[in-house]
């Protein structure tokens, strides 16, 4: 008869955004082999020997806080972000950097001003452009149902969206891949909507604010970018929208700030990918929102004597 | 409709609904041997006694008598149960940290009980307003939802500015049964209460709100049947208020009720209406029909750790212990707090139970060892806070003291509820710093105001000064100048000092 409203815990929350990331590691290992499992190994290793040894140097009661899991949240999301056969020493340094710059200097889990993983891939992103840009032809176990020999040339050294920016804008070669990887990580992310484990507001917003960017850049003349419907199942954006942009500690806190950010989020990756330099632009689009975070917060925080969301 | 509430809900995430559904059993009343009348109250007032040690009272008798000369500010304090009056001492506080309070202690006499019946029953439609006032005040009766305020005095203060008079029969609480056992067992003194109050305030409609459907049902099921007893049935409504913690926070029932939104701090009488318990509203009829003062009230007790729940009917002033034994409640490693059940404290089993007590939980000995983490500004307490605060951001205002920030975000609106401990994953008390800093708060304004007290006495005392020495000057001034502008004065000035003078050297007194 006592009042049962027991919430679930942080770690059991970080056990969760783990196993929803599950369908998506395995549709990129199913698509590239054991490259990428190797990946997951390293990226988790290096976040738990990262955390382990700056909650040591801080003199933080280590067990307790590895428990929380958003280390090998961080590990994982990085691990996976990066193209198979990325160096695995680089994406050791990527993960132990984005959780050392991009959280411990901050002062830990809940101060953290950036996204540690997207700290770990910008970094990366910038000490290796070419690495980065260049996902190797799909060769794991049920690579032959997606491509042909033909097209697995046409692939190789090209993310689909760089090779759509370039060549013919027709059909990019494997299509099919990147939607079944995006497919595969929207389906552990519509897991944790529907456990209630994310601000829905943040991937519509996200979701929204690429879209609607990418169809005024259509209506945009002269331009001739990528149909705005193939931003959904291009690039990371699955798994960007679903477990990046939804990271409650580098995004405001406020309601209305959040949809804002996560619109603006959208809109800026649209933009990078059409005008940039880089062919996704989601990391830093993230990392620019996340510094402007609490400026949001901040604007958009409902005025003295006024509450925002239900009447009392 | 439907379909979007139900998409809303999804939307917005609302804890689980726990109000239980079927009400628990009544208990065996308490008996106590003892009983305590506290001669002051946590605002400071203080009663002074109107009994002397030795002397026989019985029960309903008034023992203290409040020292307020505003009317109706400190109903009198009543001896619940026939007694003898042991001793004017001092007893422990509710809050185990507090000091010691005054009060009254009555050793209860085996006598049965009579309530004191002066007059025969008063049909409450006959009473003028102000007889129903004075004998509310009489009664001793105070808010039952657990504010304790004179009832008297607030209808009073709303009479004549208010047209509805809400009876709050919404539980405040998960895990409370008091509101649903008195529409069982007294809907009738509840609706006679409604109607005086309706009466008293000069209000010309009267809502019973509850908490889900089927409670309206019953409630006019019961209505049907008390039809002989209850005049009027039909000038009362009964209506539903959704449910959502806490479902039975004032302003929630009035917006749901009247559609009237109330602003945090603006009194209820702002919008027209007046919010009763419905405790209180059944306290009122006895008061008003039978002159019959407020001695005991139901209380639902909870123990986490064997089958003791239900709800109990207490003499006011039992002492927690005799409430236990009573309850054969083991005490030993157990933490036992009293009031709402979010909102409840630690407290002396020593202190007596009163009229603000709504429920006792009993919980299994150490408080659950759960480690608190790190906020990761997850959101769940914005979307689940019912005054729409964003708690995780006031709870870094109270963390760094930033008085500034915790008012910009409203911390002043925190009705304590604790929704937002319940939802945190990182298990946080986020409450108990709002209390704190709410109550730091309030301490700053305090020497703020002393602090400018002193000052406003410094300078009028500095502007008294200067005025007086300006006085003097002009005084001077105009004495130098009325000799100066009339020479014939002058020399007689001067003749007389020189007078003056001579009849000092001569040793007489001059004339």
């Amino acid at each position: 008869m006592k009042p049962a409203v027991s919430p679930p815990r942080t770690s059991a929350i970080m056990v969760q955004v783990t196993a929803a990331l599950l369908p998506g590691a395995a549709a990129l290992y199913a698509l590239f082999g054991t490259a990428v499992a190797l990946q997951l190994t390293v990226g988790v290793l290096a976040a738990v020997a990262a955390e382990t040894a700056a909650l040591a140097l801080r003199r933080q009661p280590v067990g307790q806080t590895l428990q929380d899991g958003s280390a090998v949240v961080t590990g994982v999301i990085v691990a996976l972000a990066l193209p198979p056969d990325f160096p695995l020493y680089a994406t050791a340094i990527g993960v132990v950097l984005g959780l050392w710059l991009g959280k411990h200097a901050y002062g830990g889990l809940g101060h953290n001003v950036f996204n540690p993983a997207m700290v770990g891939y910008a970094l990366l992103l910038l000490a290796e452009p070419a690495a980065i840009a260049q996902w190797p032809a799909p060769d794991g176990p049920v690579a032959g149902w997606f491509l042909n020999a033909a097209n697995a040339d046409a692939w190789t050294h090209a993310t689909p969206l760089a090779a759509a920016e370039g060549a013919a804008r027709a059909e990019a070669p494997g299509t099919a891949v990147w939607i079944a990887l995006n497919g595969a990580f929207a389906l552990g992310g519509l897991y944790l909507t529907a456990r209630g484990l994310l601000d829905r507001r943040l991937p519509v917003g996200a979701l929204a604010g690429l879209i609607g960017t990418a169809l005024l850049i259509q209506a945009v003349p002269g331009t001739d970018p990528l149909p705005a419907i193939s931003h959904i199942y291009l690039g990371a954006t699955a798994l960007v929208i679903f477990f990046v942009v939804t990271d409650p500690v580098s995004a405001p806190a406020d309601p209305r700030a959040r949809w804002v950010y996560a619109v603006g989020i959208g809109a800026t990756t649209a933009v990078i990918r059409e005008w940039g330099a880089h062919p996704d632009g989601w990391a830093y689009a993230i990392l620019i929102f996340n510094a402007t975070a609490p400026l949001l917060d901040r604007l958009l925080r409902p005025g003295r004597g006024r509450t925002s969301g239900r009447a009392p | 409709m439907k379909m979007l509430r139900t998409v809303k809900q999804w939307w917005t995430l609302r804890p689980p609904e726990t109000a239980g559904a079927e009400s628990p059993p009544i208990l065996a009343p308490v008996r106590p041997e003892r009983l305590i009348v506290p001669l002051t109250d946590p605002e400071g007032a203080v009663w002074e006694p109107v009994v002397a040690p030795g002397e026989a009272v019985t029960g309903g008798q008034v023992v203290a008598r409040g020292t307020d000369p505003t009317p109706f500010a400190q109903p009198p304090r009543h001896a619940a149960l026939n007694a003898v009056v042991e001793a004017l001492e001092t007893v422990p506080a509710p809050h185990p940290a507090a000091p010691g309070i005054p009060a009254v202690t009555l050793r209860v006499t085996q006598t049965p009980e009579t309530i004191p019946s002066t007059s025969p029953p008063d049909p409450v439609g006959d009473a003028m307003p102000d007889t129903i006032l004075r004998r509310i005040h009489e009664a001793g009766i105070v808010g039952l939802g657990g504010a304790l305020f004179p009832t008297a005095l607030k209808l009073s203060r709303a009479r004549g500015c208010v047209d509805t008079v809400i009876v709050n029969a919404v539980e405040c609480d998960p895990g409370l049964h008091n509101d649903a056992i008195l529409l069982e067992h007294g809907i009738a003194a509840v609706l006679d209460g409604a109607r005086a109050a309706a009466r008293a305030t000069g209000a010309t409609t009267a809502v019973l709100a509850v908490q889900d459907p089927l409670k309206a049902r019953q409630c006019r099921d019961a209505m049907r049947a008390h039809a002989h007893a209850v005049a009027s049935a039909d000038e009362i409504q009964v209506r539903t208020v959704a449910g959502g913690y806490p479902e039975g926070y004032e302003a929630r029932v009035i917006e749901a009720v009247t559609g009237r939104l109330r602003a945090p701090h603006e009194s209820s009488s702002e919008c027209g209406v007046v919010c009763l318990n419905a405790a209180t509203a059944a306290a009122i009829a006895g008061a008003v029909s039978q002159e019959a003062p407020l001695t005991r009230r139901w209380i639902t007790v909870s123990d986490a750790r064997s089958s003791v729940h239900g709800v109990v009917s207490v003499p006011l002033g039992t002492p927690l212990h005799t409430l236990l034994a009573h309850l054969a409640a083991p005490t030993h490693d157990a933490r036992v707090r009293v009031g709402p059940w979010r909102m409840a404290t630690s407290a002396s089993l020593d202190a007596p139970v009163l009229a603000d007590a709504l429920g006792v939980w009993i919980d299994a000995g150490a408080p659950p060892d759960e480690a608190e983490r790190p906020c990761i500004r997850c959101g769940a307490c914005a979307d689940t806070c019912p005054v729409g605060l964003l708690p995780q951001e006031l709870l870094r205002a109270a963390l760094s003291d930033d008085d500034a920030l915790a008012d910009a975000l409203n911390l002043d609106h925190c009705l304590r509820c604790g929704a937002c401990d319940a939802v945190c994953p990182s298990r946080i008390p986020l409450t108990a710093w709002f209390r704190h800093a709410q109550d730091r708060q309030a301490q700053r304004a305090d020497e703020a105001e002393a602090a400018d007290r002193a000052r406003q006495r410094y300078e009028a005392h500095q502007a008294r000064v200067t005025r007086r020495t300006r006085e003097r000057e002009e005084a001077r001034r105009r004495r130098r100048e009325a000799a100066r502008s009339d020479p014939a004065a002058q020399k007689a000035t001067v003749a007389a000092a020189v007078a003056r003078a001579r009849a000092r050297k001569k040793g007489t007194p001059p004339s």
